[in-house]
């Protein structure tokens, strides 16, 4: 059951509009409540471009996969976006938390945040890439496939994240 | 005589309780990993608990379905909405796997639909093989229903009328137990119109006290009319309550706008991302107590943040396993491995960044929540599994904070 071959030929329009409208539901939400939180404009472009960045790394790796590694396209591939944006979002969380906790204190500046994250996403990027490559030996391929491109596409959307953060935060 | 007197050293009750409390959750701890871990059910005979694989469940079937598109005027809409539906009633049901292809031979469509799925296979078959169609219909005034020789007469199509209600006419057809002539409890399904549907009230108003039909496809189901007009209810066919579920999603899942028949079906083999459980259940305590061991060496988390991290961790995936042998609950191995991998991810993160916590379960459960409404298949058990393992997760954070802080002050260290 070739994922990108039901898409393009057998997917009617409910199945295309509701998977559309489930992952836009997530990022709308997602962004939303990060912005109620924060308050923030900065906050929320960069969760923006987390998003963007981690959608297309998932697409890319997905695209990989199927035509240079030539593995099928499971209906469990559709859990990597999922998996992604939860990771994304543990990763923007520590960010929010940080800020919320410190914006009202004294001589708080938001280039701080920026310090505070690279040590949070430093950290993330160790466990994950330890804990992704750990579990492999023990996976299937589908769900090994599924682990890398979950977790290479959060490691290339946080560090996108913080590189692009030098000129937003400041 | 005088009596001496005992001198009482003064107890102190909160450490004392502390103290038992702390054994009490080194012991909860040490039976929920015991429990968790694979095979540990051979150590004693008196408890079997052990994972219940969904392995054993799954089933696959490839239907051909020939669509009838004599009389459709639009046929590749038809045949989209006909698509739609059939995911639809998939959807609703949970089935896992399905994928749907369009054929043609010479001028006949056919849909070739594939499931791979652990759902009751009668109920997944009705709910492809039945296009459901529904039509109000009145009866042919030349035909007698009372005919003793003709007793199948009121439930064949060609005696009944067609009338402009169709399943589109009502806003929503809901299934439920009622009594009936006899007193008992069985199903009924009561047709809700929309607020505006004069229609319908006038169609009941002039057939008070009479027999209607209610047309699914070719066969009539007759309904009387109560005179008060109060209720349209429709009796269903089926007294168990899974068969009662799928009447109720082919009825809320729309209207097929053209019939089909199911011509062909055959049974495939199962593929699904199977994974050894015990190799998988030891390779992920490896690997979390490696990585833990590795964050200890480098030392470039504090201690305490690690401590904590690792007895959440160990908390809330024994405490799942646990749950999911004890209760016997049939689990997809390859998603509970995703489940693990995440919930450790996210518990690490949020042990060293505590100040995040609420905003990261927040955004989490937002997630899963609506993953569960519109995910589907393997979405929507991973997103129900997460929300527990998100509560879970910090329900564990306390229990660990707190037994870390008490063992710390019982052993003064």
């Amino acid at each position: 059951m070739n994922l990108f071959e039901n898409i393009s030929n057998s997917w009617s329009k409910y199945e295309i509009n509701i998977e559309l409208a489930y992952l836009l539901l997530i990022f709308t939400v997602s962004i939303l409540t990060i912005y109620f939180s924060t308050k923030e404009k900065k906050i929320l472009i960069l969760s923006i471009l987390s998003f963007t960045v981690a959608t297309l790394s998932n697409l890319i790796g997905i695209y990989i996969v199927n035509t240079i590694f030539k593995i099928e396209i499971f209906e469990i591939f559709k859990m990597i976006p999922l998996i992604t944006y939860i990771l994304i979002l543990s990763n923007l969380g520590t960010l929010i938390g940080y800020y919320i906790s410190k914006r009202n204190s004294k001589g708080f500046k938001i280039s701080s945040v920026r310090k505070e994250y690279y040590s949070d996403t430093i950290k993330q990027t160790i466990f994950l890439l330890l804990l992704g490559s750990s579990t492999l030996l023990f996976l299937s391929v589908q769900t090994e496939v599924v682990v890398s491109i979950s977790i290479l596409s959060t490691v290339i959307a946080v560090w996108s994240t913080y590189a692009i953060s030098k000129y937003i935060l400041k | 005589m005088k009596v001496p007197k005992i001198k009482l050293k003064k107890i102190n009750l909160s450490s004392f309780f502390k103290y038992i409390l702390s054994v009490l959750i080194s012991s909860l701890i040490l039976a929920l990993v015991l429990i968790s871990l694979p095979l540990t059910e051979r150590v004693t005979s008196s408890a079997t608990y052990d994972l219940i694989t969904k392995k054993d469940y799954y089933w696959s079937k490839e239907y051909k379905l020939q669509l009838d598109t004599s009389q459709s005027i639009r046929i590749e809409s038809d045949i989209d909405k006909v698509k739609s539906i059939l995911q639809k009633r998939l959807r609703k049901i949970g089935v896992e796997e399905s994928s749907l292809n369009l054929s043609k031979e010479g001028d006949t469509n056919f849909l070739e639909l594939t499931v791979q799925t652990s759902k009751d296979i009668d109920v997944v078959d009705s709910l492809i093989k039945t296009p459901f169609l529904v039509n109000i219909v009145t009866r042919k005034a030349d035909i007698d229903f009372d005919n003793p020789e003709d007793v199948i007469a009121p439930y064949l199509l060609e005696n009944y009328d067609l009338t402009p209600f169709t399943r589109s006419s009502f806003r929503n057809v809901y299934i439920t137990q009622l009594k009936n002539s006899n007193n008992e409890y069985s199903y009924f399904a009561l047709f809700k119109t929309w607020p505006w549907g004069n229609e319908w009230k006038t169609f009941l108003e002039d057939n008070a006290g009479q027999t209607v039909g209610v047309a699914l496809d070719e066969f009539v189901t007759p309904v009387q009319i109560p005179t008060d007009q109060s209720l349209f209810a429709v009796p269903v066919s089926s007294t168990e309550e899974k068969y009662a579920q799928a009447i109720s999603i082919l009825y809320n899942s729309g209207q097929m706008p053209i019939s089909y028949t199911a011509v062909d079906e055959k049974e495939l083999n199962i593929d699904i991302a199977e994974i050894d459980y015990i190799k998988l259940t030891e390779g992920i305590l490896v690997a979390v107590v490696l990585i833990y061991l590795y964050l200890l060496i480098i030392n470039k988390t504090p201690k305490d943040t690690l401590l904590l991290s690792g007895i959440s961790t160990v908390i809330t995936i024994s405490t799942w396993i646990a749950y999911l042998k004890i209760s016997e609950t049939p689990t997809d191995i390859f998603i509970l491995a995703l489940e693990v991998i995440t919930v450790v991810a996210i518990i690490r993160l949020i042990a060293e960044n505590l100040e995040s916590k609420m905003i990261i379960t927040v955004l989490l459960s937002l997630i899963s929540s609506i993953s569960i409404l519109m995910g589907s298949g393997y979405i929507k058990i991973f997103a129900y599994d997460l929300l527990i393992l998100i509560i879970l997760s910090n329900i564990s954070l306390y229990i660990g904070k707190y037994y870390l802080d008490n063992v710390r002050k019982s052993l003064k260290l």
